[in-house]
């Protein structure tokens, strides 16, 4: 055969074969299936599964399907049962309607373990765990011999030195709060027992010298806060003045606010609370900058006549802040926007698109998506929803996986509750541990480990600090380190 | 006659700048199809990207086919003897004869043998003389009257401007023992008068190396700024081609018998190159209306090279395999050969056009009313690839390279104002070379970027409906699919690429070839920077009547060979 012949052959059949082709895997792109029954073309759905760990066996109406992560095309539109199930680990099973067109995406799985794996990497009884701001470090809290010991634990290098040590001959306390600076050199650690609260400033280092704010600053103390841009200096609350203290120079104390209740240092800006609850700002030099909430009668509504001293406070990215105060009250926003009362402690995602609060026994989660955008008091609020309720007080709860699961821990059980997708009813839920009764439980869940540390009494035994692997995060193809939000000092109660 | 007018000529200046926005409007079109496709519907969006991974991927495998089959033809007559079958075209009856005794011995020696490297030679000899028998067997038939080969004479021009000596050296070695009869050799180097006093030094030093080697040496220098005129190769080449007019006309040479081969200053024939030239010369009864394009390969300096850049090089070598395979719609590119007296007859290459090599097949196409072909020759002529001071400097000169390549478009409107102004070109001629030519370069301009890029497009802007659609789950596994399909073309290409390459010197690392094979995984930024980028810039530029200037490549040669 001749070349010039040859090449129209091959030219043609390519022709002939694209268009034979092109319809084909276009159908078969948008999910049209033969069905040999009716003898017609129907369109199907997919369902894709992705679990951790993975090869879990996927079941479909009861009959097995494929090995995680999958995705099962060529499914007529319909209600499947899916159950996923591995050895060793707890069933997941879920009603799933699979729609024509589209892809029912459930590839956020998490499989409990039904024999926890525990290590204790710890050789110590610790009260206690800490995060710094960056997950850089834990901080440990431990009591023994008349001493509270903080230990700087590098997660990383796996290694822990203590920065700060109080002797409880001369002070006894019954909880801590702790941050980090901004630059994670210095650890400050507040150790309160009743109204008063005894202060020290440590460089995070194995030669740290502690450096107690009572030796420096003769009257009694409270709410101090590092400053944004200097590790070295220290805002504190004395008497009902904000004080600057600069730890190069000890003796340099300066007043920059007058007649404060409370304060926080948000961004470059402190954010004050008058004996009067007005909620104003003043940059970090003590300049009034804006009052924030100037209405009375407002003002009466939202506080309720109670001292609103905020205790936990958080600001997001975006700017949304979140105050709730000793007493209970969750608020939000600079021109603050009520969200519910009782509340016991709140947890923002880190990324800061949703938030837990939890309330005697009940836990709630607060989608900020929904949020109205003006920023007013008559604005749509975010949407609330009690998203689970368990038989005991809920002491700790985070959000992991990007909105995908909370972690929750009562003073019985810690409980893994899956959030994402959630229409209606209370969050399915599947008990991580149990036994660990303790209202002093603490925990600390490493998003980049994938590591799950907590401390408690099993069946109210001696205190244990254990560590477990929740999930593999090497896995967790979505994972992506976000700029954590700002907090106001982590604080724990221990015995 | 039809003249072939370039866009300094141009009489009706109304038709010639909407033929020269077409191309653009086209590319422009079809990318920003694509782009507000996806932007405004992603589902339709992903439909036409799954539709046009298909075309792609059955094109390149048709591409890849033609690729093995020319590849195939190159092999199977690398060692044919073609000053022999010159010879042997000089008493048919009695060579038909003795071609059959040689493919009957070679049958019977294929018989003998059995799976050894000396089996693939037969082979190969054998198809080779296959192939010449048929052509024997149809001048006999024809009983077409073959002129003598010994009265053909080759005029070899190499337009020159800041040339390296050693690179002109070289171009003239290779005619030296290129295996034909010097005394029938006129080579003429072209310098541009502009470059000065260089120019008459290198001319001096090359007429006392090779005064007296060929039939004729000469040496013009083509006067800057002429009226009518641009610095361009083809106004150097084309006032060389008429001083070496007016030597053959003094040694009264009819130009009939004379065949002109202009060459870019660092070609290197390959030994048999004017032998099978003067070969297709001869066998083809309508010899005056042809012209000869070899394969270029750009051998010379391969092994110095980045491998990236190497790459773009064998994918141009390969470009013209393709094109070989499809000789009636053939135009001539880079080096080029022709008949004098043809040349002549259509008032030597355009002055005034960047793409000379290309224009001057339009020209002629247009001149002889459509009965004008290029045919391929299956012989090798080596260039040298481009190359910087470094990586960043080779890949911007690699990027102008190309860009200047894809201004080869600037025939369009002129090719397409011949097209309307003649009657007698058959419409369907017209209508296949005007289709072939624009989706040379439309493709050229937008597979790169819809490859690489508009792939992602619904991913992107798909938004969350698209997102739980079957077919944003369907996009990436067939696409993965029809790119995995491509690796076997890629794979093939790789191999043939490796089996054009000439031996690896000594002091380069075998990793280069492994570096070679690791630059695929840049064939997609490749794709889109140093080939679609750079024709889309031209064709937008002639879209915007932002006529370019020719730049001159830097080309090196081996140091250390």
């Amino acid at each position: 055969m001749k070349l010039r012949t040859l090449r129209k052959v091959i030219f043609w059949l390519f022709v002939i074969l694209y268009f034979i082709t092109a319809p084909i895997i276009t159908l078969h792109a948008l999910g049209f299936v033969f069905d040999p029954v009716s003898k017609s073309l129907v369109k199907t759905g997919i369902i894709s599964i992705a679990t951790e760990p993975r090869q879990a066996d996927i079941f479909l109406n009861e009959h097995f399907h494929d090995k995680t992560p999958a995705a099962i095309s060529g499914l007529k539109p319909g209600f499947y049962r899916v159950k996923i199930s591995r050895k060793g680990y707890q069933d997941w099973a879920r009603e799933l309607e699979v729609r024509q067109e589209e892809v029912s995406r459930i590839e956020h799985i998490l499989l409990v373990s039904k024999e926890l794996q525990l290590s204790k990497p710890f050789a110590y009884p610790l009260e206690a765990f800490l995060a710094s701001d960056d997950d850089k470090y834990l901080f440990l809290i431990y009591s023994a011999r008349n001493k509270i010991t903080v230990l700087a634990y590098d997660v990383k290098k796996k290694k822990s030195f203590p920065v700060i040590e109080l002797d409880t001959k001369e002070f006894q306390a019954n909880s801590i709060e702790i941050s980090s600076s901004i630059d994670e050199k210095r650890v400050l650690a507040g150790f309160q027992n009743g109204s008063q609260t005894n202060y020290a400033v440590s460089l995070i280092s194995e030669d740290a010298l502690p450096v107690f704010l009572s030796k420096l600053i003769s009257e009694p103390i409270s709410n101090v806060r590092f400053h944004p841009h200097d590790s070295e200096k220290l805002f504190y609350l004395s008497g009902n003045q904000i004080g600057l203290l600069d730890l190069k120079d000890r003796s340099n104390k300066i007043n920059i606010v007058n007649s404060v209740i409370s304060f926080e240092v948000i961004g470059d800006k402190i954010y004050c609370f008058d004996l009067n609850q007005n909620l104003f700002t003043v940059d970090l030099e003590g300049k009034r900058m804006v009052d924030l909430l100037p209405n009375p009668g407002l003002k009466k509504f939202l506080f309720g006549g109670d001292d609103f001293k905020p205790y936990l406070t958080f600001m997001t990215e975006k700017g949304t802040t979140f105050w709730l105060s000793e007493k209970g009250k969750l608020l939000m926003n600079r021109l603050p926007y009520f969200i519910d009362e009782d509340v016991k402690s709140i947890k923002l995602a880190p990324d800061a698109e949703q938030l837990v609060y939890w309330k005697g026994k009940e836990l709630w989660l607060l989608d900020l998506q929904t949020a109205g955008k003006r920023d007013s008091f008559f604005e749509e609020g975010p949407q609330k929803k009690l998203i689970w309720r368990s038989d005991k007080r809920i002491l700790f709860a985070q959000i992991i996986r990007q909105g995908s699961y909370v972690v929750a821990a009562t003073n019985r059980t810690i409980e893994l509750i899956e959030i994402k997708s959630l229409n209606e009813g209370f969050a399915p839920s599947w008990t991580i541990a149990e036994h660990w009764a303790d209202d002093g439980l603490s925990i600390h869940l490493d998003e980049a480990s994938g590591k799950m540390y907590w401390t408690g009494c099993y069946r109210e035994e001696r205190r244990e600090a254990c560590e477990t692997d929740l999930f593999d995060p090497s896995l967790f193809s979505f994972s992506i380190k976000l700029k954590k939000p700002y907090r106001s000092p982590a604080q724990v109660s221990f015995s | 006659m039809i003249q072939f007018l370039s866009h300094t000529q141009n009489q009706n200046r109304i038709l010639r700048r909407v033929f020269e926005i077409i191309p653009g409007f086209i590319s422009w079109s079809v990318l920003l199809l694509f782009i507000t496709v996806t932007a405004v519907a992603p589902i339709a969006g992903a439909i036409l990207v799954v539709l046009f991974n298909l075309f792609w991927v059955f094109r390149l495998f048709y591409m890849t086919t033609l690729i093995v089959l020319s590849y195939s033809i190159l092999d199977q007559e690398r060692e044919a003897n073609w000053h022999e079958r010159c010879e042997e075209l000089m008493n048919l009856p009695e060579s038909e004869k003795k071609i059959k005794d040689r493919i009957n011995y070679l049958y019977q020696e294929l018989k003998k043998l059995r799976h050894s490297e000396n089996k693939i030679k037969i082979v190969r000899k054998f198809r080779s003389e296959r192939v010449h028998l048929s052509r024997v067997k149809r001048l006999i038939q024809s009983k077409l009257e073959i002129p003598d080969y010994r009265s053909v004479y080759h005029v070899v021009i190499f337009p020159a401007f800041h040339e390296d000596m050693r690179i002109l050296k070289d171009a003239l070695d290779s005619i030296k023992t290129a295996n034909y009869s010097l005394d029938r050799m006129i080579v003429v180097v072209a310098f541009e008068d502009r470059e000065g006093q260089g120019a008459k030094e290198k001319a001096e030093m090359l007429y006392k190396s090779y005064g007296n080697v060929f039939f004729h040496l000469l040496a013009t220098f083509h006067p800057a700024d002429l009226a009518g005129e641009k610095p361009v190769k083809g106004a150097n080449a084309s006032w060389a081609a008429k001083k070496a007019k007016e030597f053959l006309d003094e040694k009264k040479i009819p130009l009939q018998n004379v065949l002109i081969s202009c060459f870019d200053a660092d070609t290197c024939v390959t030994k048999g190159y004017f032998n099978s030239l003067t070969y297709h010369f001869l066998i083809h009864e309508d010899r005056m209306r042809l012209s000869f394009q070899p394969i270029p390969v750009y051998h010379n300096n391969v092994w110095e090279v980045p491998a990236f850049a190497r790459m773009m090089d064998t994918g141009s070598s390969f470009g013209q395999l393709i094109e070989s395979a499809d000789p009636d719609h053939l135009v001539t590119f880079s080096s080029h050969s022709m008949n004098f007296q043809t040349l002549v007859d259509v008032n030597y290459w355009p002055v005034d056009m960047i793409s000379d090599d290309s224009a001057i097949f339009w020209r002629c196409f247009l001149h002889f009313k459509g009965r004008y072909k290029t045919i391929p020759i299956n012989v090798t002529l080596s260039m040298s690839i481009i190359v910087g001071k470094n990586w960043l400097d080779t890949f911007i000169k690699i990027y102008k390279q190309r860009r200047r390549w894809a201004w080869g478009i600037e025939n369009f409107p002129m090719v397409m104002e011949g097209f309307v102004r003649d009657s007698e070109i058959p419409l369907s001629v017209k209508i296949t070379h005007v289709f072939k030519m624009l989706e040379n370069h439309v493709s050229w301009a937008t597979w790169g970027f819809i490859i690489s890029l508009f792939g992602w497009l619904p991913i992107i802007w798909g938004g969350r409906e698209y997102g739980l659609s079957v077919l944003s789950y369907n996009l990436p596994k067939i696409t993965g699919l029809i790119f995995h399909i491509a690796g076997i073309s890629v794979i093939v290409t790789l191999v043939i690429s490796f089996l054009i390459l000439p031996k690896r010197p000594s002091h380069v690392s075998r990793l280069k070839n492994l570096t070679f094979i690791l630059h695929c995984f840049l064939l997609p930024f490749i794709l889109t920077t140093l080939l679609a980028l750079p024709a889309l810039d031209a064709q937008t530029r002639l879209m915007l009547g932002r006529y370019m200037t020719f730049q001159v490549s830097s080309k090196v040669k081996n140091q250390k060979a």
